[in-house]
């Protein structure tokens, strides 16, 4: 099953960020299966490397929008501290999205360090 | 990510409207004295000025100065509808910063407990 | 100050007009008997002229302009035993009417408090946004 990097168009959501991670991450978990087999039959799927290579890049673009996002919370608090800012909704927001998108690209992480472990620990 | 500049931004607004509330207190338990001027706390233009400048926000110290409406011996020059709606306006920006600095920090704390 | 908070700045001016209202209606009751000789004029009526603060979009509140003196000329009233009366007995009294003076009065009472409570709910309402999405 062929993979695609995700992102690269702006405005993707958190929600549909982590849709896709899941789905990434079960069809990686399950050519890891695939790949296993064929290691065990002596023969190694090039393919798979290339795969996990797509996930690892979209975990990046997702820290990297976390990144961005941390950067206007950050702004915009500054703009309330110096009484700059115009409408209290706008940090608020702002900050809201900081920090449910860290919470969930640390999830994400997570679940995938976890399905990786899973992984190495099964028996050849 | 601890030199997030941010978070001394916010803690200097924090110190100009602590004094700024305490000048509100005082001119309104002052409003019967007579000779009594109001007196104004000043600090955002000066910490808009470190921040833009990149001087550290620790340097700016709230500026407190004297109301020059005339005083007399039965009043004092306090308007008490300005310093309530200042003190209304005072509390919130404080509830604002105060969140902002929170939310800084559970930030960094969602990420640390993650790793 | 903080601009993010706007409102109330707005419900300020409100406040300090209606009041400046409220204080020259209570000038307008107290004087409203003062006796002056015809040779002056009579005590005048205070107007508060108040207007609107525009800022090209929703506006900023409203600001005293001026205040508007009422008509010199009085009531002329006939009472030859006053000390101040005139070779004709007349002395001048304020062209001021008690009973209007008195509604408008509420008018700036309601005015005033109306205010008060829009500072309240603006005061709920940025602390429920302070508040959001919180925990």
């Amino acid at each position: 099953m062929a993979l695609s990097p995700i992102g690269g168009v702006g405005g993707i959501g958190a929600a549909q960020l982590a849709q896709a991670y899941r789905q990434q991450a079960l069809a990686a978990s399950s050519a890891s299966d695939a790949a296993t087999r064929a290691a065990a039959a002596g023969s190694v799927d090039a393919g798979t490397a290339a795969r996990g290579a797509d996930f690892a890049s979209a975990i990046g673009q997702g820290l990297q929008q976390v990144q961005n996002l941390d950067q206007s919370a950050a702004t915009k608090a500054v703009q309330a501290a110096t009484g700059n800012l115009t409408d209290i909704h706008d940090y608020v927001i702002t900050a809201t999205k900081a920090q449910t998108a860290t919470e969930l690209t640390t999830t994400v992480r997570n679940k995938a360090m976890d399905a990786f472990n899973e992984i190495m620990r099964m028996p050849l | 990510m601890f030199g997030d500049a941010s978070i001394d931004v916010l803690s200097a607004a924090l110190g100009g409207l602590a004094a700024r509330q305490r000048a509100v207190s005082d001119d309104i338990a002052n409003v019967n004295t007579p000779y009594y001027r109001a007196k104004s706390v000043a600090f955002e233009g000066e910490l808009s000025q470190a921040v833009a400048s990149g001087a550290d926000p620790a340097s700016v110290t709230p500026t407190v100065a004297q109301s020059t409406a005339p005083v007399g011996l039965t009043y004092s020059n306090v308007d008490l509808n300005a310093e309530t709606i200042t003190s209304v306006n005072t509390q919130l920006a404080y509830d604002l910063a105060l969140r902002a600095t929170g939310d800084r920090f559970s930030l960094l704390r969602t990420a640390a407990k993650g790793a | 100050m903080s601009a993010v908070f706007e409102a109330l700045g707005i419900s300020g001016s409100g406040m300090e007009v209606h009041q400046a209202w409220m204080d020259a209606i209570s000038d307008n009751l107290a004087n409203v008997n003062t006796v002056r000789p015809t040779s002056q004029a009579a005590f005048q009526a205070r107007y508060v002229v108040a207007a609107g603060v525009e800022d090209g979009s929703t506006g900023l509140g409203v600001t005293e302009t001026g205040i508007a003196l009422g008509d010199p000329n009085g009531r002329l009233v006939y009472s030859p035993q006053h000390p101040m009366a005139d070779s004709k007995g007349y002395v001048r009294l304020p062209d001021i009417d008690l009973g209007e003076q008195m509604s408008t009065m509420i008018m700036a009472q309601r005015g005033y408090q109306a205010n008060i409570s829009n500072v309240d709910r603006v005061k709920e309402t940025y602390q429920a946004a302070i508040q959001m999405g919180r925990g």
